[in-house]
């Protein structure tokens, strides 16, 4: 399962302007919470899947000749709304994944669609990348495949974008299905999109943000309702409707890519968010994929990095020997790197965890759930050694450090104890 | 055109970066270079002090975008023909120009401002234009966006604010556009280069042919069809016409020259010049309204649409006004910003007509009595006995409404400022479809906020009376 999930990830400079990343030059107070903290559930879920690569198509980079895939691995420069400049001056550093972006833009013209690599190193990406993109993954720790958007919608009709979004997004699912490289696809794009022509002196005020007009609003819910309910096909079977009707920035054929590329998934979306931006109607959405919510086994030790025990896993996964390596780890009695602090500084101990040991327990009186207890305690009872389950707890990245995540990796490592013995 | 006329030169050049990039891959394209070599010539010849580039290539949506950034400077790659190569570049823009363009782009009630940020995307049409036109930053410059939504009464009001700001200047005016634009969506060889379509070509001969007779209105007058005809549907559509034929003086009293028409990746692509006062065709004749001022459907968020002044700006000119100006002899204004006037009804008690606070200009409520008569227009609802009368209660509307445009006049505001409407009604059920149709007729433009309200009764034997607050 190669990709992993696919996400609806709206582009408005705004978000990222409210948030005040250091990235970006200008400075708000506040504004469009319910779409930021959407889009912070939604990175949540997206990060823990631990993707390898983020492949974006966006409507503000604009070919009228075909399909474009950014292809050069470092990209650093400045970006610059054209229409909010004002709200929008982002300096950015990318890796770009350039043997996927290749691999992809082969595949695509080997179906008979019109391509073209990006090779200048001079090329400034698209704000619309660069924001879906910050706002999924703002540590900017995984590399992009950027896709351009063809304009056949405006060229053509809207249909001959649907044909050629579907084409490409079978295209791009036929490399990803044949890649070993966990792959989260991104549609970057509102849903409608008549925008204001006025802006407020302040552009963060709230209280004079809405939708543009109640049918865009009615249409909006139309699709979301649709997302909720896995029917997808209809949902592209709808697109040039919608997209007319609607004034939809899914005129620029993202997310008919994105939709053909994950073969049209029946499961519901995660909805996390919806909201006006300037009058656009945007939607914070995530299909996972649900064999994906948990990294392979071998995977999983191969992500795993902690400084003393990471190396003798990976010596010990040399010629696929995994097992092995998992024994000669818990033969050894890896250290974990903090078992010399076993009491908190008060000495306080409470009931629910003073039976612990004393790595475990520590975890605890710094803040880990309580409710972790049980299945710790559990995990501990079914024979893994606590060296093992305290050094799998503490590589998961501090970002991903929620409730649900530890209690997945107790889990995995309950499991990964339980192989090694069988 | 007359000596004050502030354009000595205009035209339209493509933007579509090949003539630029690799002029010797193709014939078409090094003709097109040549063009443009002529083209820069004339601008010399002109002896004009200010290059103004209408981009179509640079679609804004929040009004107007004027490039106001005294010297940008970038490395430059076009997102279609990237391949080509990089395009450095350090233009030298007229930055006071830029500010006086969106102050009176303002004062014409558009939405307009300036931008000036390091790496603003400054697009490859303008960038083409400036390297071609004025390589060696010769004279300063000058760029304008194209709003996506902007129609024929929008644009043309730029262009008159375009001119509002020329004064005392000599300006040479280009649009950076092509007349077909149909690109090839395929990739082709630079031998392989042709119009797209012959449809597109017999379009394109005719513009030539009106471009080079001088008869740019003419030519304006025609977008629409030609959008519908020759023109992919972008978001930017075929406006650059009516930007040109306004800024110019709209008419077809020019002397043009087509310096070079080629295909360029299917479009057609022209170099063109246009000089003012020395056309044979004539004048113009109008098949459309004329704009002044710009008042369309915009005030999405009109409370706070207006910036503050800055410290140490100038007030922009005040809007042209179009109905003649109140007789001031006949207002009485208090130091408290009270305002009086003779042509409105008199008070019926301790009470301004309006009175001014800070920006905002709020009216005392007016109904239909008739200024020294005190008739009732539509007559009185009850007799001095008080037994019910009929009336016209769409007249007693038309009355109220023209008292408040009085009242607003008489305050230095205008109708088109009013913000906010409380009405009173004193039959709701009688009255209200009467009322609302009258009403219509004048705020439906206007989009003010409104509250109607039944009410038992008013002062005088009258319907209806309106309370109103407006922009001062």
């Amino acid at each position: 399962m190669p990709i992993i999930a696919g996400a609806l990830a709206p582009h408005p400079p705004h978000l990222v302007y409210a948030e005040n990343p250091p990235q970006n030059e200008p400075k708000a107070e506040c504004g469009w919470e319910t779409l930021r903290w959407g889009y912070e559930r939604m990175r949540r879920d997206i990060l823990a899947l631990e993707p390898d690569a983020i492949v974006v198509l966006s409507p503000h980079w604009q070919t009228y000749i075909g399909t474009h895939y950014l292809a050069v691995p470092h990209l650093k420069s400045r970006s610059v709304d054209p229409v909010f400049p004002n709200l929008f001056r982002y300096n950015y550093d990318m890796r770009v994944d350039v043997d996927l972006a290749r691999e992809l833009e082969s595949a695509a013209k080997s179906a008979g669609l019109v391509t073209a690599l990006m090779e200048n190193p001079d090329f400034r990406v698209d704000y619309g990348t660069i924001v879906s993109c910050h706002l999924l993954n703002p540590a900017w720790d995984i590399p992009i495949v950027g896709l351009s958007s063809c304009r056949n919608s405006a060229f053509y009709s809207i249909e001959v974008m649907q044909e050629q979004a579907l084409a490409l997004g079978k295209a791009t699912r036929e490399v990803l299905q044949a890649s070993k490289k966990r792959v989260v696809l991104v549609s970057s794009n509102s849903l409608s999109h008549r925008h204001f022509v006025r802006e407020s002196d302040i552009p963060e005020d709230m209280s004079k943000e809405h939708i543009m007009h109640h049918g865009q609003y009615l249409w909006d819910m139309r699709m979301i309702e649709l997302m909720k309910q896995g029917k997808t096909r209809e949902i592209v079977d709808m697109m040039p409707e919608f997209t007319t009707q609607a004034i939809s920035e899914t005129d620029a054929g993202a997310m008919t890519w994105m939709l053909s590329a994950m073969d049209f998934p029946t499961q519901p979306a995660e909805v996390y968010a919806y909201g006006s931006v300037i009058g656009t109607g945007n939607a914070v959405v995530s299909w996972l994929e649900p064999e994906a919510k948990r990294k392979p086994l071998k995977e999983f030790a191969d992500s795993l990095q902690w400084e003393q025990l990471g190396q003798k896993i990976k010596e010990g996964t040399q010629g696929g020997k995994f097992l092995e390596g998992l024994r000669n780890l818990v033969d050894s009695g890896g250290e974990s790197t903090r078992s010399e602090s076993t009491k908190s500084a008060d000495g306080k101990k409470t009931p629910r965890t003073d039976n612990l040991p004393e790595g475990i327990k520590e975890l605890f009186d710094k803040g880990l759930d309580k409710s972790l207890v049980k299945p710790v305690k559990e995990a501990l009872r079914s024979g893994v050694p606590e060296k093992m389950l305290l050094a799998a707890i503490k590589r998961i990245p501090e970002r991903d450090h929620s409730t649900a995540r530890v209690a997945e990796v107790i889990e995995l490592t309950v499991e990964a104890w339980q192989e090694y013995k069988a | 055109m007359n000596n004050e006329n502030p354009i000595v030169l205009g035209g339209l050049v493509p933007g579509i970066p090949h003539p630029l990039m690799c002029p010797n891959k193709n014939a078409g394209w090094l003709a097109l270079n040549n063009g443009f070599a002529r083209a820069r010539q004339a601008i010399i010849d002109s002896g004009a002090d200010l290059l103004l580039l209408y981009s179509t290539m640079w679609p804004s949506v929040i009004g107007h975008q004027i490039q106001a950034r005294p010297e940008p400077e970038w490395v430059h790659v076009d997102e279609l023909f990237h391949a080509l190569g990089s395009i450095p570049y350090k233009f030298r823009i007229d930055a006071p120009f830029g500010e006086k363009f969106a102050k009176a782009a303002q004062a014409r009630g558009l939405q307009a401002r300036t931008v000036d940020y390091h790496g603003f995307p400054i697009d490859t049409g303008s960038v083409v234009a400036l390297k071609l036109l004025n390589p060696d930053n010769r004279i300063p410059a000058s760029i304008v966006s194209s709003n996506v939504y902007s129609d024929r009464a929008e644009t043309l009001v730029l262009a008159k604010a375009a001119r509002d700001a020329m004064e005392g200047r000599k300006v040479a005016v280009f649009n950076v556009m092509t007349l077909s634009n149909r690109l090839f969506t395929d990739w082709i060889h630079p031998d392989q280069d042709h119009i797209h379509s012959a449809k597109d070509e017999e379009w394109n001969q005719k513009l030539l042919q009106f471009l080079g007779e001088g008869r740019l209105e003419d030519v304006a007058q025609l977008s629409r069809t030609i959008q519908s005809s020759i023109r992919v549907h972008k978001v930017v559509n075929f406006k650059p016409m009516w930007f040109l034929s306004g800024v110019m003086g709209q008419d077809n009293n020019y002397a043009g020259t087509v310096h070079a028409y080629a295909p360029l990746y299917g479009t057609g692509a022209a170099v063109v010049t246009l000089v003012p006062g020395n056309g044979a065709v004539g004048l113009k004749e109008f098949d459309e309204d004329d704009v002044e001022v710009f008042s369309g459907d915009r005030e999405v968020v009109a409370s706070s649409s207006h910036a503050p002044e800055e410290p140490g700006v100038p007030s922009p000119a005040p809007a042209p006004q179009l109905d003649a100006p109140v007789e001031r002899a006949e207002l009485t204004s208090t130091g408290d910003g009270s305002v009086n006037t003779s042509k409105a009804p008199d008070p019926v008690g301790a009470y301004p007509h309006a009175r001014r606070q800070g920006d905002l200009l709020f009216l005392s409520g007016v109904g239909p009595r008739q200024p020294g008569t005190n008739a009732i227009p539509g007559g009185p609802i009850k007799d001095a006995q008080g037994q019910p009368l009929d009336y016209d209660i769409e007249a007693q509307t038309q009355a109220v409404i023209d008292n408040i445009r009085v009242i607003l006049e008489a305050s230095g505001s205008s109708l088109d400022k009013v913000i906010d409407v409380q009405a009173f009604l004193v039959d709701m059920d009688r009255d209200f479809k009467g009322y609302n149709k009258v009403y219509a007729a004048t705020f439906e433009p206007i989009q003010a906020t409104r509250t109607t309200i039944a009410i038992r009764a008013l002062p005088t034997p009258i319907a209806v009376e309106f309370k109103v607050i407006a922009r001062a």
